[in-house]
């Protein structure tokens, strides 16, 4: 139920007592950083440096759970990095079982996991499954795998179909929603698309929550009408904010319908992307003063737009970026952005 | 940033033009010191720059009737010895890849653009933050994987660093890795190395420390 769930405040200061999620700014990627009860959970590590940099700035020195949704180079290549520095310690890694892209990347991750597993010093497990809801539930945080489920983690993805259509390996992107007494917060989509996703509402009818990481990036998804698969997503998750980690320029994320058909259907929906999309200005000279203190990978080139997110994982819910200052940037930055420029509007 | 404590800088470089160029851009904030040649040593130099100034810039493409080896070997001596020391290079890339076999324990280099004592005052300054182990974002060691893409025997090997930029391949001479891991380069073959991962450019990344498995 919708009134259920908390209401969204913003806050200025991204420092909190209370669990704290941060969606890392590391460009075209994903990665968040889970904090609850001095304990860390890593939900995919975007690419190269930028998650090192992230743990390092906020004096992080051990993870406890490492979770990566899908192979994609974009979600685990920042892994690679923060195994191999003799200056951060894993406890578990556990990995989606999506093989089918089996890039180089993801072969210099596995060896390098595999000389820490061997070693004794990472606790690595290749699957997860919605049978791992409530396995590595920390602290207060408690943390759900919506998808894949057994059926969808089994399905060899380079030669079956499912329902007709073509099973990819994004159909069984790990999805993962953080919720707090009960109360669902935040929905971390992966790279799920249409047919992932109907197959996750087989087993969660409700997976609401105010927050998404919207799948992909906001990118196409491969379903036949993405505007659809935004309404979809917006008619069951029910979010009050869609947040894009994007990388500017790169893949022309997010996409203009998209976010259009989001804003009709949620009214007052924020919208707030990590780095500046070129499909809201080209160029721009704004002052980033709206960000965080926190590490972003676009902030030195002027690339940010909320920057890295804090979310404090409280009742309510806490953004920073604040949000009106956060538009004050939009505003003079990018006054036609998708999140700001007028639209028509349903019903 | 400011380097602290600076009077006395040495200049070394093998065309005396340069050398009363540098004496010139340094009058009134520093007191320049101009070494003229010919050394047969680098210790024989270092010594005498060490013992007589605060802070050296030395010029990389020294002429073998001034000093037999080049510049970037004498910054990595004064380097290891904690004395601020700045290269400067007007070759750019053509000397790329004889640079970053020092790369490591040369933390700024200056081209010709860069020239005034603005920029010298900071490179000192940042090589004394070195020293006492404090480094900027794009020069701090991370010991990270690295993995052959390709091999160009008898002098180059391709490699990626996927903890730098997953897409981008970077060329190393092969005598800048270890004698006896050499005959075992090829491709796919992966090892540890410490390396400035927080750079943006692939000209700035050096490779130190490395680990082959095995």
């Amino acid at each position: 139920m919708i009134s259920t769930l908390p209401t969204l405040n913003s806050r200025d200061d991204s420092v909190s007592n209370a669990p704290s999620l941060f969606v890392l700014d590391v460009g075209h990627g994903s990665c968040a950083v889970l904090r609850d009860s001095g304990y860390v959970v890593v939900f995919d590590s975007g690419p190269a440096f930028p998650l090192l940099r992230f743990l390092q700035e906020e004096g992080i020195s051990k993870i406890d759970l490492v979770v990566i949704s899908h192979s994609d180079e974009d979600h685990i290549a920042g892994l690679i990095g923060v195994i191999a520095c003799d200056k951060i310690s894993i406890s578990k890694v556990r990995l989606n079982s999506d093989f089918v892209k089996d890039s180089k990347v993801w072969i210099d991750l596995m060896w390098e996991l595999n000389q820490k597993h061997r070693a004794g010093d990472i606790d690595l497990g290749i699957s997860l499954t919605t049978a791992d809801s409530g396995q590595f539930n920390f602290g207060e945080i408690e943390i759900e795998f919506l998808a894949p489920d057994q059926f969808a983690a089994s399905t060899n993805v380079a030669s079956n179909k499912h329902r007709s259509r073509r099973f990819k390996s994004n159909s069984r992107s790990v999805v993962v929603r953080l919720s707090r007494g009960g109360q669902p917060m935040v929905f971390l989509a992966g790279d799920i698309d249409e047919i992932g996703f109907n197959a996750l509402l087989n087993n969660c009818p409700n997976p609401h929550a105010p927050i998404l990481v919207y799948p992909h990036h906001g990118g196409s998804s491969g379903a036949n009408d993405e505007s659809a698969f935004a309404e979809q997503l917006c008619n069951t998750i029910k979010p009050t904010t869609v947040l894009f980690s994007i990388g500017r320029g790169k893949h022309e994320t997010p996409r203009p319908e998209i976010v259009e058909t989001m804003r009709k259907l949620v009214p007052n929906l924020r919208v707030a992307c990590t780095q500046l999309s070129k499909n809201c200005c080209a160029d721009h000279a704004s002052p980033l003063l709206h960000l965080t203190a926190l590490f972003a990978a676009g902030r030195e080139q002027k690339r940010c737009c909320a920057g890295t997110i804090a979310i404090t994982l409280s009742s309510p819910l806490t953004i920073s970026p604040e949000e009106d200052l956060h538009k004050e940037f939009i505003h003079e930055a990018a006054p036609e952005g998708l999140c700001i420029r007028q639209i028509g509007t349903e019903n | 940033m400011v380097a602290s404590g600076i009077r006395r800088v040495s200049i070394i470089d093998d065309d005396p033009n340069e050398r009363s160029f540098l004496v010139d851009e340094f009058e009134g904030r520093f007191t320049p010191v101009t070494w003229a040649g010919p050394y047969e040593t680098i210790a024989e130099l270092v010594d005498q720059v060490v013992a007589t100034s605060d802070a050296v810039t030395c010029d990389h493409h020294l002429v073998k009737n001034y000093a037999r080896e080049r510049g970037a070997a004498f910054v990595a001596d004064f380097y290891s010895r904690k004395f601020p020391a700045v290269l400067r290079t007007k070759y750019g890339k053509a000397e790329l890849h004889e640079i970053r076999r020092y790369r490591n324990r040369i933390p700024v280099l200056l081209t010709p653009d860069d020239i005034d004592p603005e920029s010298f005052e900071k490179a000192w300054a940042i090589c004394e933050q070195e020293f006492s182990g404090r480094f900027l974002p794009s020069r701090e060691p991370w010991r990270t994987l690295i993995r052959v893409e390709n091999v160009e025997r008898p002098n180059f090997v391709d490699v990626v660093i996927p903890a730098w930029n997953h897409r981008e391949v970077v060329r190393l001479l092969i005598d800048l890795l270890p004698n006896d891991a050499r005959p075992r380069l090829a491709e796919g073959l992966r090892f540890h190395a410490k390396v400035n991962l927080g750079t943006e450019s692939q000209d700035d990344l050096y490779f130190a420390d490395f680990e082959f498995a095995g």
